[in-house]
């Protein structure tokens, strides 16, 4: 037999290698090509190869049987852990939010609590400072003093010392 | 009788994929969309092939079945990413291989690491594995020593490196093709080749290996006597 001639026996490894896939499609012993019976008649290397090939198909059939088929439950199984993968996910999203939820709605009820009372604050200081007095309380007043009318506030000083003589006029009249 | 012309019946076989082909998308886009029945029919359509990847690479029966169901759990979760670039056959086994390797790690099963070596039991039950034979049992006994047998091929596949076994076993036991490989593996078609090639050497080596061994000890066995 020749020796290993690397760059040669390169060509021919995969061509056996395809051999023994055609073999194996077909469940059948390997069978080689002219060229290729040739070369590996005359070559130690790829003599051995096509043995190796041979002997670990025999090792690894009486080794192994292909993998059994699924049960014909497998898919009803599949798709249960998905819906319970797929609730377990809505469940943890809404464990998250939770708390912010809570924490939004308390927010929301003490601010409108403040807003009452800073409109009630509001409204009651508006209402003191302008003296236009239409609640209960003030009409009370009103009928206290009948015939005593409340004059309007004064705009200025002189309105202030006109209104001053004008009421010592009528306490001088109503004296005499 | 009609005959049709081999290029005929190759465009009529063409076609045939590629409808079938475009079906497959179809339903791929409507359980994108939601559609649980057209995710369950990608999912009968795919299981036996994805228990044989799942197979090849753990050749335990009841690890297969759960890292397999596994595989299918993830493609549901990560079907809305997946472009439709490649078929869904290919993204499919490259989840299942990326999961039998994540299962594997966990496992800390990598290598299978033994303290001692193979009994002589052992090697006589594996120097038993008839050369010619193709594993055709049939009896309980048989049924028993193959059992045992897988145990021991196991142990000389772990001497290799882990993807070139769970190729040579996706190859020789499942039926991949080499091109099937190559896409579930994520490797080029003829780096599978020599891979395989050299694979297939290294298993015989140790075989022989552990044949010499035998061999050895019963000549000491036989000078021990008395």
């Amino acid at each position: 037999m020749t020796k290993h001639n690397e760059s040669s026996c390169e060509n021919f490894e995969l061509r056996l290698e395809d051999a023994a896939e055609v073999a194996a499609e077909r469940g059948e012993s390997i069978a080689l090509s002219t060229d290729l019976s040739a070369h590996v008649s005359t070559c130690a290397h790829c003599s051995e190869s096509l043995e190796a090939i041979s002997i670990s198909r025999s090792l690894l059939h009486a080794g192994f049987e292909p993998t059994a088929s699924p049960s014909p439950f497998f898919t009803k199984r599949v798709m249960a852990v998905i819906r319970a993968e797929e609730e377990r996910q809505a469940a943890q999203g809404s464990i998250f939010w939770s708390p912010l939820q809570h924490l939004a709605a308390r927010i929301a009820m003490v601010s409108g609590v403040v807003v009452m009372v800073l409109s009630a604050y509001a409204y009651s200081s508006s209402v003191s400072s302008t003296g236009v007095d239409v609640s209960g309380q003030n009409a009370a007043a009103y009928e206290l003093v009948p015939h005593q009318q409340l004059d309007p506030q004064p705009q200025s000083k002189d309105e202030v010392l006109m209104s001053l003589v004008e009421r010592s006029n009528v306490e001088r009249n109503n004296a005499r | 009788m009609i005959n049709v012309s081999h290029k005929e019946e190759k465009g009529g076989r063409t076609e045939a994929v590629e409808n079938a082909a475009a079906q497959e998308r179809q339903l791929v886009r409507r359980a994108q969309a939601g559609d649980v029945p057209a995710y369950e029919a990608l999912l009968a359509k795919h299981q036996q092939r994805v228990f044989s990847v799942v197979g090849g690479i753990l050749r335990r029966r009841e690890d297969v079945e759960d890292v397999a169901q596994q595989v299918f759990v993830k493609a549901y979760f990560s079907l809305k990413r997946f472009d439709l670039r490649s078929a869904f056959s290919t993204w499919l086994y490259k989840i299942a291989v990326n999961e039998c390797w994540d299962y594997l790690r966990k496992k800390k099963v990598r290598k299978l690491v033994y303290e001692a070596d193979m009994s002589d039991e052992q090697n006589r039950q594996l120097l038993a594995v008839n050369e010619q034979s193709f594993g055709a049992l049939r009896s309980p006994e048989d049924a028993a020593r193959r059992v045992e047998q897988q145990q021991l091929v196991e142990r000389l596949l772990s001497e290799l490196d882990e993807q070139d076994a769970a190729m040579l076993v996706m190859k020789e036991v499942e039926g991949f093709s080499v091109e099937e490989i190559g896409e579930s593996l994520g490797i080029n078609v003829n780096t599978v080749k020599v891979r395989l090639f050299r694979a297939r050497g290294k298993l015989v080596e140790v075989y022989r290996r552990r044949m010499k061994g035998t061999t050895t000890s019963k000549g000491k066995k036989a000078d021990g006597n008395p």
